[in-house]
Order: C-alpha cells, then structure tokens, then sequence
C-alpha cells in the first residue's frame, strides 16, 4: 500500500485529505492490517448459522409527518429557497 | 441531605414513594453537581430544561402513578435521538442537527416519568475507547482526572459517577458500555442483539449496536433493561415477542465458564488477572462450578470486529454528507461539497475507520477481507452457541488493565483497540454481557470482571449479577 492508495481511498469514500493526513493514514493502516491480518491463518470454511430473525417487510406507501416534525426537519436544511432544501447545479450546460 | 453518589434508582423509588424526598429535590441535587463538576469533567454537552418534565413526574407519583423510573434523572448519551433535542453524536458536523424523533428507547423513559438531564460525550460516532475522540472535548474521569474514563460511553459513565444523573444509557458496538463502567467502577450492560431497538440509534457498526443501561449496581441494571428491551416494528433485527418468550430461562446459574486461553494474554496487567482468579475463587467458595474451557477462535474476535465494524462505519457514515442536515462547506461542484464537509467535519479516528472500511470493501480485498470476517464472526458465534451449551455463563476481566492516562494512548490506534480485546466477543456473537466492578488496583483505580451469557437470557445473567456482585466487591 502507498499513497496513492490513499489517495484512491479518499475519493471512494469522499473525504478531502491533505498530504499530511493521508501520511498519517498511510502508517495507521500499516500497524491495523497487521493486526487484523492474523484472521488469514484460521481456516473455518463457510459457516451458515441459524438466525432467528426473518425479513421484515411492509406496505411502500407514504406516511405524512406532522407539521412539527417537519418543521424541525426543515430548519435542518443547511441551505434553503422557498422551503426547498437547495444544492449545488448537478447538471451544466457547457455550451 | 440525600447522598447522590451512594444513591441507586432502587432506593430514590422507594424514598421518592414514601415523600422522603421530592423530585425537585432529587433533579436539583442533580443539577447542582451538574453545575459544580462538568467544567472539569465535560461529562455533559447540554443540560436540558426540565421544569415541566420534574413537575410531571411528581404528579405522577402524587397521583400513585408511579413507575420504577418515575422522577429518576437519567442522561443520554449524545447518538440517541430525543426529538427537538440536539444530538451530535460528538461529531463537528451534526453540531446543530436537532432529532426530528425520539427513539422509542427515550419515548419509554419519558411516558414512565424519568427526568432526562441532559444529553452526555462520547467518541465521535461512538468510535473510541477514552472519550478523546469527541469533537467537544476529553471527559475526564471522576475516580481521578488525569484518567480517562473509557469509551465511547465515556460521558455517560461519567456523569453517573460524579451524581449528574442516578442512570445513564450508552450504546455498545465493541464494549462502549463495558468499558468505560469498568473504568470508573459501575455497572454496565449490553443486551443481546435485537433485545433493544436501534431505531433512534445512531448506527455505527449495525450488525454489533445495542443500546444498553449503565447503573451502580446489577439491580438498578435490571430495572432500566426491563423499560428498554422491548419489541420494536421500526427496527428490522428487533426480536419479536414470542422468540422472547420462547427463550426465557429461569433456572439458577450454575456453572461458570473460564476460557483461560483468551484470558491470560500477553499486555494483561498483572494486578488485573490475579484480581481475577481472586475473584473465580470466591465464586468457587460460594459453591458454583468453575469450568475451564477452550474458546480456540474468540481471540480472534478483535481482528474480526476490525473488518467488519469500518466496513459497517463506512457505509453507515456515507448518509453524512452534508446536503439534506448537518454543516456544508460550499465548493464549486457538489463532490467538492461533499469531500469538504466530510473531510472538515469528521474528526480522526472517524476519517480512519471510513477509509478502512472503504479498503475492506474495495474490490481485490473483499474476498479476503470482509468475506473471510464474516465467515469467522459466524464461526466464533457457533463456538459461543455451543459451549453454552455446557455452560451457563463465561467470565473474563472486562479489560486488560484499568484506566489509563489521558493521552497514554492515541498515538497508537492498534494500542487503543485492544481495550476491547475481551468485549468484543459479545458484540460478535451477539450475546448479552456485563461488566461488574470487583476491588480496587493499587494505582486506585477500579478492577472489574465480565461475564457473558447465552443469546436471550439477559435476565438471567443479571440476576445471576444481583446475586454475587456484593460477594466479589
């Protein structure tokens, strides 16, 4: 691993590092996947074990919330128009 | 003149039933620790307004309305949502999110008429063994303040130790209740997986989270969990009634498990393991059978929890982001966006436990990885399975050595990890344990011993606790 992996890794999970930080990443994951690293000499084979939960389904329908519920929600937006939640343009027109 | 720190839920109840006391005075006791020991500890990020909440409980218990809890001042740590209450999980980028619901774990201490104080510190996403990790600050432990107090739980413990609160409830993913009771000398229980919903729960690792009680003693621990463990339609892996029921075991704890193989290790502190045999001596004395037995696989528990807990944090962390709450940092596009306000809001070990969870899971490592984790944590929760089949609960300290100093280890993440060496067992097989304090370490510090019981039979290790822990102070 180098620091372009980390670089890579810092993409994929979308967190800006600077140099210093993906460094210090770089020695951190070094001493981690050693440690974690000791689970690749135990052989257990695919174990399938009994759980007693099963899959939870219900209705696709929508639930309105209360207005106060939505109140706090909206005061949440960290940018707002008209009561919009509002971001940044995904789609540019170039031209 | 009440006694706050000597004080137990148990106890407040029965003088709050008899009008020795009132709720007023009870909270305000409360508040005037509050007011005389956060400064230093920097147990609590806010202090909740509970006028209206302390006149309510009082007319519950005037009305003979009362509940165990009725007027009981609790805190909660700071990933529980409480509607209209800010909850930061410690984190810089929910510094002002404010919950739009309370998780139905609040919405129960409330209708039974506990008095929620104030919302406590913890590690960042509960990330951490020391409570260093939150972006308000290191809590201090109240047993000595050059300490910490353990983690992620860490404000929650400390609050209860230092008379902020006569309960507290942290969340547990690798021993983040354990732990820091352990530290600072209480009681501290994690349920088996399912038992408390997880709804309202700010998800770290999903698979491992459960909400548990952190109390002085094990029965105090028994009153919470009886208000928390309860079926919830909100949380998929909650565990329906009837496998509650079905899984009830009343019959008394006999024999006691000791993996000696996964105990003593190599970096115990010495004091800790004779502390422990001390205490499996003393259990022996009081006539239960010390049973010595192998766990091949639980030492690799650890490893295990270091894959397939980032794997969880870095998918679980992604809703982060800052567009629909939390802090933005504006960009010019909105990948820029989203990269500043995580990379600024997130702190260290958050930003480390993401990228080692994006690793894991990033193609060419899966494989070897996350898919052999997943496997091993299955394997390690057969071996659980069967030895309680000849056991009825396994022992071990609950940490490898008492609290440490402020600052001792977070150079070292590897260092800092294996705080959670015998905890994370639990969380793995996804077993009820407790940790119960036993004597003191000649630096002052509290000593501790943990034990673990089989899947659903939560209530029968605590009373199993009620039984013994006075036996083995």
């Amino acid at each position: 691993m180098n620091i372009d992996d980390i670089t890579k890794l810092s993409e994929l999970a979308r967190i800006d590092l600077d140099t210093e930080e993906k460094t210090a990443l770089l020695e951190d994951f070094k001493s981690i996947l050693a440690y974690v690293d000791q689970i690749q000499s135990v052989e257990t084979g695919d174990i399938d074990i009994k759980y007693d939960d099963e899959n939870t389904f219900r209705e696709d329908t929508v639930v309105s919330s209360d207005a106060e519920t939505i109140k706090i929600i909206k005061e949440s937006f960290p940018d707002q128009e008209d009561g919009f939640l509002k971001v940044n343009t995904v789609l540019r027109n170039d031209d | 003149m009440i006694n706050i720190q000597e004080l137990t839920v148990k106890e407040a109840h029965k003088k709050l039933l008899s009008k020795d006391i009132t709720v007023e005075d009870l909270v305000g006791e409360c508040l005037k620790n509050i007011k005389e020991k956060n400064q230093e500890l920097n147990a609590l990020l806010e202090v909740f307004d509970v006028k209206d909440d302390v006149k309510r409980a009082q007319d519950m218990i005037d009305s003979g309305k009362a509940t165990a809890i009725t007027g009981i001042p609790v805190v909660i740590k700071d990933n529980i949502l409480y509607k209209g209450h800010i909850s930061s999980s410690s984190s810089k980028i929910l510094s002002n999110y404010k919950a739009s619901y309370s998780s139905p774990v609040v919405q129960k201490l409330l209708e039974a008429g506990a008095v929620i104080v104030g919302r406590s510190n913890m590690d960042e996403f509960a990330m951490g063994s020391s409570t260093e990790n939150s972006a308000y600050g290191v809590t201090k432990n109240p047993l000595d303040t050059t300490r910490v107090p353990g983690g992620s739980s860490g404000g929650s413990v400390s609050a209860l130790v230092s008379g902020m609160c006569l309960f507290a409830l942290g969340s547990d993913t690798g021993g983040s209740i354990r732990q820091p009771a352990a530290f600072c000398g209480v009681v501290g229980f994690k349920p088996t997986y399912g038992l408390v919903t997880r709804y309202g729960l700010y998800s770290m690792a999903n698979s491992f989270d459960q909400i548990g009680p952190i109390t002085k003693d094990s029965h105090d621990a028994k009153i919470i969990n009886d208000f928390i463990s309860f079926y919830d339609k909100n949380d998929a892996t909650s565990i329906k009634e009837e496998i509650r029921q079905k899984n009830k075991n009343d019959k008394k704890v006999k024999k006691i498990g000791v993996p000696w193989g996964l105990v003593d290790i190599e970096g115990i502190d010495k004091e800790t393991l004779e502390n422990f045999k001390n205490n499996i001596s003393l259990l022996e004395k009081e006539g239960y059978e010390i049973v010595p037995i192998d766990l091949p696989l639980a030492p690799y528990s650890l490893a295990v929890y270091y894959i397939i807990m980032p794997a969880e944090v870095s998918t679980n962390l992604s809703r982060f982001d800052g567009i629909r709450y939390g802090n933005r940092v504006s960009d010019k596009d909105l990948s820029g966006v989203y990269k500043k306000s995580r990379g600024e809001g997130f702190g260290k070990e958050t930003i480390r436990r993401v990228m080692l969870g994006t690793y894991v899971l990033s193609h060419g490592y899966y494989d070897s990885y996350y898919k052999k984790a997943v496997n091993m944590k299955n394997a390690i929760t057969k071996e659980f399975d069967d030895m309680f089949e000849k056991v009825d609960v396994i022992a071990t300290p609950t940490t490898p050595s008492p609290a440490f100093k402020i600052g001792e280890k977070t150079s070292d993440p590897v260092e800092m990890y294996l705080s959670d060496v015998f905890t994370s067992t639990a969380n793995i097989s996804g077993i009820p344990a407790i940790s119960v304090p036993t004597g003191k370490h000649s630096n002052g510090m509290p000593l501790d011993i943990h034990f673990s019981g089989r899947k659903y039979e939560d209530e029968r290790l605590i009373d199993f606790c009620i039984d013994i822990e006075d036996k083995i102070k």
